[in-house]
C-alpha cells in the first residue's frame, strides 16, 4: 500500500512539472531517391515516399513506402558442399553472399536488378494532455526475409519543456528462409530506448540516449561460409584441406548502448554538434563512436548546409577467429564481428522552394545529401579478400507542406 | 548482469548531471536561438534512419543514437 502511495505521489509530481500541451508534427509529403554503391560491387537504389496527416487537433497518422532495388552484379559464390552442425547438409549455388540476392546465373557484372525489398510503415500519433503517444508498425518483405516491427513510444515534457523524456519499446519478429536451403529460422528482438533531451542554456542543448536490446533465434548470416583449414594433418600434402561449414552464432544477444550529444549555437545561424557513444554486448563487442556536425543557415534559414564527420572503432566478438582449423561451437566470418575502425564524412543541403529558380514555392523544401564511408577490418573479407570497404551514398528529394 | 549494472550506473550519473543542469530553467521567451533549424538534432529523421540502417549492417553495434530502423536481411 505504501509503495502504491509512493507511485501516486511520483505521478502527481510528474503531472505538476509537465509542460503545456504538445503539437502534432507538420502535415507534409516527402519523396526521396537514395542510393548506395561500394567497392564490393553492391549497388542499391531505394526510392521512398512518406506522408504525415492530422486527423484532428490531437491525432495524426503517418505512412511510408520504400523499395530497395539491389544489383548484386558482383561475384559467383559457388560452394558445392557446405556442411552444417545445426541443419542438414545444404548447397549454396551462385548466391550473392553480400546482398543475399537471387541466383546470379549470368555471372554478375551487369547492372540489372537482382533482388528487391519492400517496406511499409504505418503509424498513429495521439496527444494526451502533455504527453505524446505514438504507435508504429513496420513491415519489410524480401523473398528470403520478412520482418515485422512494432514500436510504441511516449514523449513527456518536464520543467516548462526544458526537459523532454522519450521512452520507446520496440519488438520485432523476423523470419529467415534462405534461398536453396531447406530450412527456415526465426529471430525475435525486443528493445527499449530512453532519450532525455535537456536545454542547458540559451544556445546549448544536450541529449542522452540509452538503449537495451535482446535478440533471440537465428543470429548468423545464412549465406556466408566458414572455411575449415586442416593445418594439423600429418601428411603435408593434405595440409590446408578446406571444408565448408555454415556459420554458427549464439542464439541470444544482449546489447547496451549509451550516447550523449550536444549542440552548441556558435552564432544565430551556425551550430556545432558533438557526440560520443559507447556500446557493449555479451558477444564481447565493445565500440566507441565520436561524431561532429557543423551546420550553417543562409538567407533567413531558407538554405541550410551541414558537414559532418564520424569515427568508429570496435573490438571483435569472442568467437570470431581469423582462421578455423576445426569445427567450433560458434564460427563466423562476418565482417561485423571483426575488429575494425570506420570513418564517415557527409554533407547535406536543404533549399527552400522559393529560393529555387522556376519553382518559387515556399511550401516545397529540397533536400540532398552525399556521404562517403570507409571501413577497415583487421583481417580480409572472407570472400573478396579485401581489408577495406569504400561506400558512397547519395540522396535527393523534397518535402511538400500539405 | 554486469552490463546492466554499468548501464544503470551511467543512467544515474547522467540523470544527476541533467538534474543539476535543469536547476536553471530557460524560459520559453529566451529560446529564440534554440528554435533555429541549425539547433535541431535530426533535421531529417527519415534520411537519418536510412543511413543508420546502412551503418548497422556494416558494424557490430547498434542503438544509443536516438533513431530506429526496421529490421531486414538486406545489404
Amino acid at each position: 500500500m505504501g509503495r502504491l502511495y509512493l507511485i501516486f505521489i511520483v505521478l502527481l509530481a510528474i503531472a505538476n512539472y509537465s509542460a503545456n500541451a504538445q503539437e502534432l508534427p507538420e502535415e507534409e509529403l516527402q519523396v526521396n531517391i537514395s542510393s548506395y554503391f561500394d567497392n564490393f560491387n553492391v549497388n542499391v537504389v531505394y526510392p521512398d515516399i512518406s506522408v504525415k496527416k492530422s486527423l484532428s487537433e490531437t491525432t495524426g497518422i503517418n505512412g511510408r513506402f520504400l523499395v530497395d532495388v539491389m544489383s548484386c552484379a558482383s561475384m559467383r559464390s559457388i560452394f558445392k558442399n557446405v556442411y552444417s552442425t545445426q541443419h542438414v547438409k545444404t548447397y549454396n549455388n551462385d548466391i550473392d553472399a553480400y546482398t543475399s540476392a537471387t541466383k546470379n546465373l549470368n555471372g554478375g557484372g551487369d547492372n540489372d536488378p537482382d533482388d528487391y525489398r519492400l517496406e511499409g510503415t504505418f503509424g498513429i500519433t495521439h496527444i494526451l494532455g502533455d504527453w505524446t503517444l505514438s504507435l508504429t508498425n513496420i513491415y519489410s518483405y524480401e523473398k528470403d526475409y520478412t520482418s515485422n516491427t512494432l514500436i510504441g513510444k511516449v514523449s513527456m515534457p518536464f520543467a516548462k519543456k526544458n526537459t523532454i523524456v522519450d521512452v520507446g519499446l520496440i519488438r520485432s519478429w523476423d523470419k529467415i528462409s534462405p534461398q536453396v536451403k531447406h530450412w527456415t529460422a526465426d529471430k525475435d528482438v525486443i528493445s527499449c530506448d530512453v532519450s532525455i533531451t535537456q536545454i542547458l542554456g540559451k544556445n546549448l542543448l544536450s541529449q542522452l540516449n540509452l538503449s537495451y536490446s535482446n535478440a533471440q533465434g537465428f543470429l548468423a548470416e545464412p549465406y556466408q561460409v566458414v572455411k575449415i583449414f586442416d593445418f594439423q594433418h600429418e601428411d603435408p600434402a593434405y595440409s590446408r584441406t578446406v571444408q565448408y561449414y555454415e556459420p554458427i552464432s549464439p542464439e541470444h544477444r544482449n546489447r547496451v548502448a549509451a550516447g550523449l550529444r550536444t549542440i552548441y549555437g556558435l552564432s544565430e545561424v551556425s551550430s556545432i554538434t558533438m557526440g560520443y557513444r559507447i556500446y557493449r554486448d555479451d558477444w564481447e563487442i565493445m565500440s566507441h563512436t565520436l561524431s561532429a556536425l557543423y551546420q550553417r543557415s543562409f538567407s533567413d534559414d531558407k538554405i541550410i548546409m551541414g558537414l559532418g564527420f564520424r569515427y568508429y572503432t570496435q573490438s571483435s566478438a569472442y568467437f570470431y577467429k581469423k582462421h578455423y582449423d576445426t569445427v567450433y561451437s560458434y564460427m563466423t566470418v562476418d565482417s561485423k564481428m571483426k575488429e575494425m575502425y570506420t570513418n564517415d564524412i557527409h554533407f547535406n543541403i536543404n533549399v527552400a522552394g522559393d529560393k529555387m529558380p522556376l519553382i518559387d514555392n515556399e511550401d516545397i523544401n529540397f533536400i540532398s545529401s552525399i556521404r562517403f564511408y570507409w571501413r577497415h577490418t583487421d583481417s580480409p573479407d572472407w570472400h573478396s579478400g579485401l581489408y577495406d570497404l569504400y561506400a558512397y551514398m547519395f540522396s535527393i528529394g523534397f518535402k511538400y507542406s500539405i | 548482469m554486469k552490463i546492466l549494472s554499468k548501464l544503470l550506473f551511467l543512467f544515474i550519473l547522467a540523470a544527476m548531471l541533467f538534474s543539476a543542469s535543469a536547476c536553471t530553467v530557460v524560459q520559453p521567451w529566451e529560446r529564440e536561438g534554440l528554435s533555429s533549424p541549425v539547433m535541431q538534432f535530426d533535421r531529417d529523421p527519415i534520411e537519418k534512419g536510412l543511413q543508420e540502417h546502412h551503418i548497422d549492417r556494416r558494424e557490430g553495434s547498434a542503438g544509443g543514437n536516438g533513431s530506429q530502423s526496421g529490421g531486414c536481411g538486406c545489404g
